[in-house]
């Protein structure tokens, strides 16, 4: 191999090459493994498995992960138990249009003229309302048998029923709405959301008895809503017009749907069904062949293949778990996935990636964006851990002393006292926490348990609705600041109790006082000190934040996960990850160099001597 | 000693007992009258240093009162800070300021303490270093100097102060013999100038030139006290077997 020609300035510094070169030889074998092999990855992420009918198709249920319920014009109803390989035609009775079904516990459906279709064994059976006009959208809260049950529909002209007590009871009249309404769900008894035409988002909290109109954002008002999912109390979705989807999101006792924040689809068509596993895990389907899948709750969507090249609009979709799952269109059109409908090969237009460069392209932007945000954390995190450190060394080392009486006086008169010093007790407590337990689990003990007892690390309340964080990431930032923190407490005390007595004696001498001579004399020495362990410290709090994916916060590590679960090529994920962990680590550690030199003063520490 | 003046520095009936319980200082008392020199002698671990230091409450004294002029030291309504600033305190091992210059060193009381502006506080860090003749090493780390540079700018320190009494805590016997001197010089120039001091050394030549008034103490009480001519004289056995060791070595 032909020698490396290094700069004057790295070859003057040693120990600067020997790095360089460690580098380098992570690098050597990232371009020489060649990618994963690709054995049998599918084209596509959804399998076409056409319906035979030239009727459209307009919802579907899937029942486990190889049997479906397939609705449509007509009163078409189509059944499969193979992933779609085989769909029978099922015997409505009924030539009206289906629009809606729900799958709990038995299928129902409803229609046209107020069609409600429910399957009792092998049969369906006709529970229409009479007087109802077109039904768009069914959502069934329980269902034990007929009379005991629990359903809501929706229709045409702001038309909302409720199936109780064995009979319709009609609740259009107090939902305030005379437009239609597309989509209805309750996430229980009472809690229901239903929108429509118009920008129209309702709710009730009393089972459908009262309705109220929801604020709805500026930016998407008079657009029309034709989905809308109900997940559990803290999450529900709205999908419309235009690629919008907005999200509600509440915590604890709060209920949701109040607030709803416009998220990013990367799509402008129009979007008709939502289809989800989990509350983060959430698939979107609509016109112009668009199927895209969030994993985190809607902050990025990435949009799936298919292999239905003529246009397609969808307008229905439905999983039963994380993998599987159908979704139906136009004229007969059915897909079915086995695999989230995520496509490997289809991910990039680059399609595989042949070299190491061409995948380095690809994973440069999660990758910097992690970057950004590992640097983002470990900055505040340093910041804090200082401060903190820099405090609780000066507590730790204070001279306060409380005496405290142990018991009763002596025969002589004289008491037996304990010295008690509360600074000292608050910061050894602080250090000995924090110190002594996995930091994985204070992760998850600020992230999860905190925000149970009321305390919000989104700062809210200090830095405005705006502009509050992320949860996760003001989470991580205090984890890790209070971890390291306790660490350079103990490391900053060290430095304190190596400066000589006499300092804070001369100090006091001259007319300082205690807080003072510490300020200007003793802290200025002691960091000056610990510079080199202070920099150990903050190298280990850039690696620990690499546990900040554990809470979900999209560092650099969570970035290389991700970038995994879409390419599925770990050697040069993770590779690459360690070389960027490496240039923060690495850089870090020569600034602290740097400033260690600027700030050595003569004779202060050993070696002092210049 | 005359009677009618007042002293700067009483003792009365000083007692110090340490946590671990070492008796250090057992019913000390004298006086430092303005203008006046008092010197402290004895061998190691004789209570000396324990005095000096209880002076300006380094040391919590545990029985007795001292007082600087009228204000009572060692009582808890005193403001200790503003007492100390009033009293310089020169220490065996210098005690400089590692991480400031020697301008800086002097003149931090000054702008911390007294709260001058920097300039004011400079000019006269500057005049102090001028009169202990280490006006060429403003500008350097006092990792720079040789101790006995070190002692002046520590002299210097606690005079920038204009303090009504200065403590001397052995001030030369960390430095080397050829450095002794220039120290001890700068010491006697103050002398001159009329500083109250109060001096612990082991330099026994020196304490007979500029001492006005000699203590000789050992187990924590004063043995022998008078003018200088009693280290020519020494009455008690003790002190004169004392003498007789520092003069042999």
């Amino acid at each position: 191999m032909k020698k490396f020609d290094f700069p004057s300035l790295f070859r003057s510094h040693r120990v600067f090459s020997i790095n360089i070169i460690i580098v380098i030889c992570i690098l050597i074998p990232l371009f020489f493994v060649p990618s994963s092999p690709s054995e049998e990855i599918p084209d596509t992420g959804w399998d076409g498995v056409p319906i035979e009918t030239d009727f459209d198709l307009n919802d579907v249920v899937t029942i486990n992960g190889t049997s479906a319920l397939a609705i449509g014009e007509s009163g078409k109803i189509f059944y499969t138990e193979n992933s779609g390989n085989n769909w029978s035609e099922e015997d409505s009775g009924t030539i009206q249009d289906l629009n809606s079904i729900e799958f709990v516990d038995v299928p129902i459906a409803v229609g046209d003229s107020g069609v409600v279709l429910v399957k009792d064994g092998d049969n369906w059976f006709d529970n229409s309302i009479v007087g109802a006009s077109n039904l768009y959208d069914v959502s069934v809260v329980n269902y034990q048998s007929l009379n005991d049950s629990l359903v809501f529909v929706s229709g045409m002209d702001g038309e909302v029923w409720k199936w109780y007590n064995n009979s319709w009871i009609d609740l259009s009249s107090v939902t305030g709405v005379n437009s239609d309404i597309y989509g209805i769900d309750f996430v229980n008894e009472t809690h229901g959301i239903a929108v429509g035409v118009n920008g129209v988002i309702i709710g009730t909290d009393d089972g459908g008895a009262s309705w109220e109109p929801r604020d709805v954002p500026e930016a998407v008002q008079g657009f029309s809503f034709y989905d809308v999912a109900f997940i559990n109390p803290i999450r529900a979705f709205v999908v419309g017009e235009n690629g919008t989807l907005l999200r509600s999101s509440g915590t604890g006792d709060s209920a949701i749907g109040y607030n709803w924040l416009v998220w990013d689809t990367g799509s402008s068509s129009t979007i008709n069904s939502i289809g989800y596993s989990s509350i983060n895990k959430v698939w979107i389907v609509g016109n112009d062949n668009f199927i895209a899948l969030t994993k985190d709750g809607g902050k990025s969507f990435y949009n799936q293949s298919q292999p239905q090249t003529i246009d397609t609009d969808f307008s229905g979709v439905s999983f039963i778990d994380g993998s599987n799952g159908f979704m139906v269109g136009e004229s007969g059109i059915a897909l079915y996935t086995n695999r989230e409908g995520i496509d490997p090969a289809q991910l990039d237009t680059a399609k595989s990636f042949d070299t190491f460069w061409v995948y380095a392209e690809y994973a440069y932007p999660f990758l910097k964006e992690g970057m950004i945000n590992t640097l983002k954390i470990i900055f505040l995190a340093i910041f804090m851990g200082f401060t903190i450190g820099v405090t609780l060394a000066v507590f730790k080392t204070s001279q306060l002393n409380i005496r405290i009486p142990l018991s009763m006086p002596r025969e002589d008169g004289t008491w037996n006292f304990v010295n008690f010093n509360p600074l000292r007790f608050f910061a050894t407590i602080y250090t000995d926490i924090f110190r002594n337990t996995p930091l994985l689990v204070q992760f998850f003990f600020i992230y999860f348990g905190l925000v149970e007892v009321g305390i919000d690390l989104t700062f809210e309340g200090i830095l405005g609705e705006d502009r509050a964080l992320e949860r996760a990431y003001g989470s991580a930032v205090v984890a890790l600041g209070l971890n390291s923190g306790a660490y350079q407490t103990e490391i900053i005390r060290s430095g304190i109790q190596a400066i000589p007595a006499g300092q804070m004696e001369a100090g006091r001498s001259i007319g300082l006082t205690y807080l003072q001579s510490m300020r200007y004399v003793v802290l200025p020495q002691a960091i000056r000190i610990v510079i080199p362990p202070l920099g150990n410290e903050t190298v280990n709090l850039v690696l620990n934040s690499s546990l900040a994916s554990a809470i979900g916060f999209g560092e650099i590590t969570r970035k290389g996960r991700l970038l995994i679960s879409l390419t599925f090529e770990t050697f040069w994920t993770w590779g690459l990850v360690l070389i960027f962990y490496f240039a923060i680590t690495y850089t870090l550690a020569n600034i602290l160099k740097y400033v260690e030199k600027r700030l050595k003063i003569p004779g202060l520490g050993l070696g002092g001597e210049e | 000693m005359s009677e009618d003046e007042t002293p700067v520095i009483r003792v009365k009936n000083l007692e110090k007992i340490y946590t671990g319980g070492v008796h250090a200082v057992k019913g000390v008392s004298f006086d430092v009258l303005p203008k006046k020199v008092v010197v402290i002698i004895g061998s190691s671990g004789s209570g000396k240093s324990t005095v000096l230091r209880c002076i300006n409450r380094l040391i919590e004294p545990t029985e007795g009162e001292i007082f600087l002029e009228d204000v009572q030291i060692n009582s808890p309504s005193t403001n200790i800070n503003e007492i100390r600033s009033e009293i310089g305190m020169v220490f065996q091992s210098f005690e400089l300021f590692m991480h400031l210059k020697v301008l800086d060193n002097v003149s931090l009381g000054l702008t911390k303490v007294r709260g001058y502006s920097k300039e004011k506080a400079e000019n006269i860090a500057k005049d102090v270093l001028a009169k202990v003749d280490m006006s060429d090493k403003i500008d350097v780390y006092p990792g720079q100097l040789s101790g006995g540079q070190k002692q002046r700018v520590a002299i210097a320190r606690s005079l920038a102060m204009n303090p009504k009494v200065m403590l001397f805590d052995e001030p030369t016997s960390a430095l080397d013999p050829e450095l002794i001197g220039s120290v001890l010089e700068s010491i006697k120039s103050l002398v001159a100038e009329g500083m109250t001091m109060v001096i612990v050394t082991h330099e026994i030549g020196f304490a007979k030139e500029v001492g006005d008034w000699i203590i000789y103490m050992d187990d924590g009480k004063v043995v022998e006290a008078g003018p200088p001519e009693i280290i020519g004289e020494p009455k008690t056995e003790r002190m004169k077997k004392f003498l007789g060791q520092i003069l042999e070595a």
